[in-house]
């Protein structure tokens, strides 16, 4: 029988400490991916964007969770921190001169790199399309 | 017409990362393989086609006239640095593991290959930090 964990709610930080992760990912669990176990009953604690979860972990009673839920610990898993900084480059004054700089900060699941990549993709897009950087 | 530009080598560069490999004389390089003939193929290398350290190898009444069209200053580049670590619990704290950093420069216009790059990136320190993991284990 898998041993029963229960969450403290320590979820990776970056070194910083200025981010954490969304705990909603420790707590998978208890978020939305466990939609099926969603009933009349405990609908009152369900919300689309969380599924059970709060910022105090699951509102499901212990004895009500989803058996995977009491057993997972985020703590087995491999996270990661990712820094990025962007600068465009122009050439400007008979020199490549730098343009409005992004920086961003993202964690997740080790091995999960299309959701890392896609991540910094988008902020990078947005962050061209803000400055307006000519094409 | 097109005007024509003569490369000055003065290549979008940061400071701290060596210069790009002559990255604004693209049209120099292996994509210009169609232009490779028995007469010029002296000057040509299947790892950076016509470009050598001072440009492109080519005399100038020889280049493609892309090549000599071409202006890496109407371009928009960037710079992009990048710092990846894994973490992991130690039993009583979340530790960061080894941290790569790694700094690319490219064409604006090809950001989805800045992504697909720091995928690569990525994915080979995790090849190679999972593969010291299980010497070390084995050790």
């Amino acid at each position: 029988m898998s041993k029963e964990n229960i969450c403290d709610l320590q979820c990776p930080k970056l070194p910083n400490g200025d981010i954490q992760l969304n705990p909603a990912m420790c707590c998978k669990h208890c978020s939305t991916a466990r939609k099926y176990f969603l009933t009349p009953e405990n609908a009152s604690l369900w919300t689309d964007e969380y599924g059970f979860w709060n910022d105090k972990g699951c509102k499901l009673d212990r004895d009500k969770m989803p058996i995977e839920c009491k057993e997972y610990t985020c703590k087995d898993r491999m996270f990661y921190w990712c820094y990025v900084k962007f600068t465009p480059l122009v050439w400007k004054n008979n020199q490549w001169e730098e343009l409005q700089a992004v920086e961003c900060k993202l964690m997740g699941y080790a091995g999960d790199l299309k959701t890392l990549t896609t991540g910094i993709g988008n902020v990078l897009q947005k962050h061209c399309e803000e400055i307006s950087v000519p094409k | 017409m097109n005007q024509d530009y003569i490369c000055d080598l003065k290549c979008p560069q940061v400071v701290g990362l060596a210069p790009p490999e002559a990255r604004c004389c693209r049209y120099c390089r292996v994509s210009r393989r169609y232009f490779l003939t028995p007469e010029n193929s002296a000057y040509w290398t299947d790892e950076v086609g016509f470009l050598g350290d001072n440009g492109c190898r080519l005399s100038r009444d020889t280049m493609p006239p892309e090549c000599k069209t071409y202006d890496c200053k109407n371009e928009v580049y960037y710079f992009c640095a990048i710092k990846y670590a894994p973490l992991v619990w130690d039993g009583d704290k979340w530790i960061t593991l080894q941290v790569i950093q790694g700094q690319f420069i490219g064409e604006i216009d090809n950001i989805d290959e800045l992504t697909e790059t720091m995928n690569h990136f990525i994915k080979k320190y995790n090849k190679e930090f999972k593969s010291c993991e299980s010497s070390d284990s084995t050790s």
